[in-house]
């Protein structure tokens, strides 16, 4: 009777994929729906790498297919904020594999639970609208958006990952891909059409969890965003950033109506150092006045 | 049926008329003791094998170990999709 522990090994054995002598295994980094990705060592390049690979070929070859067109996706966008691929290819046993870059950090899910500051959140999630209105542009939508999607790296670089059941050109296979709570109601149908507001909705829904804490302008910029009719969203990805923006600008944010007494706290946030600057110089002049007329 | 597995390739190396085949493959995968496996250096200077060997040597072991639990998994499941679906479970790679 072999062990519980020789029996993950044997498991792990099974499912080794065997590279070529570029490319060394080391370790696990995570498993998904279809794959796992690998950690490896790239001797050519004398680099770590992440290796993802499917764990059976299909006898259809659509699993092949959907992380091949994931390795193209990835190799069509490159921007700073999408995880560049550097190779791809088929084991000998038919599974397909790519390389990409390793990306060594946080989870953006964890950076919320940590409460790490407003400011912080906020500037990672203007870089993932960085990255989605990207791939907007280049005619893709991610269609699964959610913080456990997003690394935060060390030096606060951001990545969106798992492009696999990203959408290229018009949707075609109207299948039923996302996850509950980031998927637009339009997603939740087959045979709907789903397009760049469908991403907006998942990004609506993902700034609700960075800025639950958070001041109403920024609120309304994410339930603007998350609206369930389409035609109530931003209609661009761009849209939403100018919004974002405007308000860590202190500047008036379109989806919010402030009141008065908002508009004079925004103004003052605005404009706090030549306002205080301002107050200081007339304290100044009148304490000067008194003292001459003493 | 992974134990079975275990048994069959140790015949396949057997028949291959290279043992130390399946001596690689028993002391990197079926490692009992603690947590640290043996690297694949440790292993060539135990058997007098270069690293290279070792390195071959398991991925052969590997390769054919992923055979013959896929054979035996076809075995025990009444269609294509069952078995997909199993092996899939099977072969996922867990953290």
């Amino acid at each position: 009777m072999i062990s519980d522990r020789v029996v993950g090994r044997l498991r792990e054995a099974a499912a080794w994929p065997e590279l070529d002598a570029r490319y060394e295994i080391t370790g696990v980094a995570g498993s998904g729906g279809m794959g796992t990705v690998y950690v490896a060592r790239d001797h050519v390049l004398e680099r770590d790498v992440a290796v993802k690979v499917l764990d059976l070929a299909d006898r259809h070859g659509s699993r092949a297919a959907r992380l091949r067109r994931e390795a193209h996706i990835l190799a069509k966008l490159d921007h700073p904020g999408i995880v560049p691929v550097h190779d791809a290819g088929q084991l000998e046993d038919g599974r397909a594999f790519y390389v990409m870059k390793l990306v060594r950090g946080r989870r953006f899910d964890d950076l919320i639970r940590d409460r790490a500051p407003l400011t912080i959140r906020l500037d990672a999630f203007s870089r993932i609208l960085d990255a989605v209105a990207f791939a907007h542009a280049h005619g893709v939508v991610h269609r699964d958006l959610k913080p456990e999607n997003v690394m935060v790296g060390a030096y606060r670089e951001v990545y969106v990952m798992d492009w696999g059941v990203a959408q290229d050109g018009p949707d075609r296979d109207a299948a039923i891909v996302g996850t509950p709570g980031f998927m637009a109601p339009e997603q939740e149908q087959a045979g709907q059409t789903v397009d760049g507001r469908a991403d907006i909705f998942a990004l609506g829904a993902l700034l609700s969890h960075v800025v639950d804490d958070a001041p109403p302008a920024l609120k309304a910029i994410a339930e603007k965003a998350g609206q369930s009719d389409a035609a109530r969203r931003y209609q661009s990805v761009e849209a939403m950033a100018a919004d974002v923006t405007r308000f860590r600008n202190h500047e008036p944010v379109g989806a919010y109506d402030e009141s008065a007494f908002e508009r004079v706290v925004r103004l003052y946030r605005r404009y706090e150092l030549p306002i205080l600057l301002l107050l200081a110089y007339i304290v100044m002049r009148f304490v000067l006045l008194v003292w001459r007329g003493i | 049926m992974l134990e079975r597995a275990v048994i069959d390739l140790k015949q396949y190396a057997d028949a291959t008329t290279r043992p130390v085949m399946f001596e690689v493959f028993a002391r990197y995968h079926l490692v009992e003791d603690g947590d640290v496996r043996p690297t694949y250096t440790e292993i060539a200077r135990a058997l007098n094998l270069t690293p290279a060997t070792v390195t071959n040597h398991l991925a052969a072991m590997r390769r054919q170990f992923r055979k013959i639990v896929l054979e035996r998994l076809r075995e025990l499941t009444s269609s294509e999709e069952k078995w997909e679906a199993e092996a899939a479970k099977l072969l996922g790679a867990k953290e």
